[in-house]
């Protein structure tokens, strides 16, 4: 994994100083964002009934962008004065970016989310949106034998990148099974309609018609004994289905695997979620949680997290949450996903989380 | 009506009334924030921007008009200078870092604007400040024996502390502290855990280690000294001296300021204290109720307000520590009315009126057991 779209490593002190004065180059330009790229919006097209591409180009033709397909990045937007993020694939290919300098993120709307409907309202042509941090382990491994690639719905971007990134030699071996709800309004039909036609063994399953992933149904559309690697991408379910058949034939290390969607909330809390706790210098630990503040939870757990009042005043305990929903127990206000600084003592985890935390040295 | 409401009320509410007290100031509070967005990040960024821009200019001008001019007209362009690093200096210390460590701006999710990393122009090591500030000061307000902000541990300003010799002359300690308040500040934290002098306490919540805390505080002091003291008056080498002395003052205007109106805000006559035994067991309405008594406002102007970080609006900050301070000046009106709709004393003046009170509290706490007490010390 390779940050690409971080700016130059800047010495600390650089940081700290330029940190210290960025309201005052942001008079003179709004859109200067310490260790973020600004890319302008080119075309906003609808996919489908609720995905929107949006293809970028980056505003300061000095400052690269690379990536590696598969991967994804992370958008920052400013509403109502917050700034929120979220991480979303790079669906277009490789020679999009070198030939015509632009890459595009397709984005699913969440209707209970906050980011993504607010982006289809109000990201139009011309607006500019601000980028950082390239990442992902999920990208394609180049292989003489034959691959397999299952995508349902929105998980197909990540692929869609990686199979618009093969020559056509290549593209012959791979097989795409695409999970849709009905053909008629899945998003990306021509462009893989295309890609059928440069040599793509492509299958699209309408689960209206044939219902979910099943074991038989895979062996129908695929040779599962052929390919030696796998690429899935989807929701949860979709994954470990798929992981479940697959493991039969290819091995488990070769079967390449993303989680898509927004998670939600879950009601059933009886089996607690999973909380991935990173400290300052980089220390990773586990745990799960089971309806308690965070706060006690990782004491619980041995961990020494940064406190104060234990009441939500004194700020002593704010830790970044990286992903995941959580809920304030005073305001029972639910979070969003993306990354935000929460108070440990007044939130709860309602999703699996991960957090960077400030541990007590002492 | 007026403003020294609680010189009538001696008694502490039922349970009910502080129950629907709490309820009223929770809503108060929940109708704010509602309204908290991109005209507070606006306002923030711009103050940090003009602060940078008033910081730098003033150094300039103090600089230019020493080399460009002689006798009374560098002197006069010198002072202005001054007045205005003074004046950078307080809004960095006040309305900007004050409130943005008090996690204030934290919901913009900004990298830097936010309680964890921004740093301030003070001799004080922002982390050091955060743990007895936000912690010890904001939870057990005016607590004799908890809050150390009561008296800095150097002034009697109450009868539930034992008279000492060094006492008579606090009028004078007071003075001291008021000049060097950026360095009571910084060190305080130390004086608490008896870093350098005393008997260790045989219990500390300090989550780092005394070693730790002592390189905090050399390093932030040491990088203050460097800044304002060597490098800016080098900087300008022909006139390093009175450079220095600009600078000295500057950061003595801010001292004396800063620490007035935050002596203003809790150690006006009508200040009430409390003991351990009075927070055991204490309701949210109950906390809401010691925090109105233990502070004061200062009646005042937009600027005024801004000047002193909204300090000024003690009653309000304490009430709702991480509200954008700017929304304290349309909340105080509410609180009052809610107080006043409660039988609760809601003490505010002018600033004049209200240092003078501290002047006099000082004083009269100099000698041992002051019988002459206008308001009752202590709730029970």
């Amino acid at each position: 994994m390779n940050p690409t779209l971080e700016t130059r490593p800047k010495s600390q002190a650089i940081e700290v100083l330029l940190a210290h004065l960025e309201p005052v180059i942001q008079i003179s330009s709004p859109n200067f964002w310490l260790n973020y790229s600004v890319y302008l919006v080119t075309t906003v097209r609808q996919e489908g009934s609720n995905i929107t591409s949006y293809r970028l180009k980056a505003c300061n033709r000095f400052r690269k962008l690379h990536f590696t397909p598969g991967q994804h990045v992370c958008l920052a937007v400013e509403i109502n004065g917050r700034r929120l993020e979220r991480t979303f694939s790079i669906s277009s290919s490789h020679q999009a970016l070198q030939k015509h300098g632009y890459i595009e993120l397709s984005v699913k709307t969440q209707n209970d989310g906050k980011v993504t409907p607010w982006l289809s309202e109000n990201i139009k042509p011309g607006h500019k949106v601000h980028l950082r941090n390239v990442s992902g382990e999920f990208t394609y491994h180049t292989s003489d034998e034959e691959q397999l690639f299952l995508a349902a719905g929105s998980g197909l971007t990540p692929i869609l990148s990686m199979l618009e990134s093969r020559q056509t030699t290549e593209l012959k071996k791979l097989t795409l099974l695409y999970y849709v709800q009905s053909k008629t309004t899945a998003p990306f039909i021509d462009r893989l309609e295309k890609l059928a036609g440069e040599g793509l063994s492509l299958k699209i399953i309408e689960t209206q018609i044939s219902g979910r992933l099943t074991r038989e149904q895979l062996k129908q559309h695929a040779n599962l004994t052929k390919a030696r690697a796998a690429y899935v991408c989807g929701p949860a379910g979709f994954i470990a289905t798929s992981q479940t058949i697959l493991k039969d034939t290819i091995k488990p290390e070769r079967i390449h695997f993303e989680f898509f969607g927004l998670s939600t909330p879950k009601t059933n809390d009886e089996l607690g979620y999973a909380v991935e706790v990173s400290n300052s210098s980089g220390k990773q630990s586990r745990l799960t949680s089971t309806g308690g503040t965070l706060l006690d939870e990782l004491e619980e757990s041995g961990l020494k997290p940064l406190y104060g009042c234990r009441a939500g005043i004194c700020h002593q305990c704010t830790a970044t949450k990286l992903s995941g929903r959580v809920q304030n127990i005073l305001t029972n206000e639910v979070s969003e996903n993306g990354t935000e600084q929460i108070q440990l003592c007044l939130c709860k985890a309602v999703s699996d989380t991960s957090l960077l935390i400030t541990e007590r040295e002492a | 009506m007026n403003p020294n409401d609680n010189t009538t009320y001696t008694t502490k509410p039922s349970s009910e009334t502080l129950d629907k007290f709490a309820a009223e100031l929770d809503a108060l509070k929940r109708r704010t924030f509602a309204k908290v967005g991109t005209k507070d990040a606006r306002y923030i960024r711009r103050l940090i921007a003009f602060q940078r821009g008033l910081d730098i200019t003033s150094r300039i001008v103090i600089a230019l008009g020493l080399l460009a001019f002689s006798g009374s007209t560098a002197f006069v362009i010198a002072c202005i200078g001054t007045l205005g690093l003074a004046s950078a200096k307080i809004l960095d210390n006040m309305e900007i870092g004050h409130n943005v460590m008090h996690g204030q701006y934290d919901w913009m999710n900004d990298p830097y604007i936010n309680s964890r990393k921004f740093d301030w122009d003070i001799a004080a090591d922002s982390n050091s400040w955060k743990r007895y500030h936000n912690h010890e000061h904001h939870t057990y307000t005016n607590v004799i024996g908890k809050d150390r902000d009561f008296g800095y541990g150097l002034l009697r300003l109450s009868d539930d502390i034992p008279w000492k010799r060094k006492n008579l002359w606090q009028l004078l300690t007071y003075l001291n502290l008021s000049f060097l308040f950026e360095w009571g500040v910084a060190y305080h934290e130390l004086a608490g855990e008896r870093i350098f002098f005393g008997k260790r306490r045989a219990e500390s919540s300090l989550p780092i280690s005394r070693n730790a805390l002592r390189t905090a505080f050399f390093k932030k002091a040491g990088r203050q000294i460097f800044k304002d003291y060597i490098l800016f008056p080098l900087l300008f080498w022909p006139v390093a001296l009175p450079v220095l002395i600009c600078n000295i003052a500057a950061n003595i205007i801010r001292n004396l300021w800063t620490s007035s109106i935050i002596f203003c805000g809790h150690f006006t006559e009508g200040a009430h204290t409390f003991s351990e035994a009075d927070i055991k067991n204490e309701s949210k309405g109950g906390w809401y109720y010691r925090q109105i008594l233990g502070s004061s406002n200062i009646e005042g102007s937009k600027f005024f307000h801004v000047m002193s970080g909204h300090l000024s609006c003690q009653i309000e900050h304490h009430l709702f520590p991480d509200i954008p301070a700017p929304h304290y000046r349309e909340m105080k009106s509410h609180v009052r009315a809610i107080c006043k709709t409660h039988g609760i004393p809601y003490n505010t003046g002018r600033f004049s009126k209200q240092y003078f009170e501290v002047v006099k509290r000082v004083l009269s706490y100099s000698l041992p057991n002051n019988q002459s007490d206008p308001v009752p010390m202590r709730e029970i």
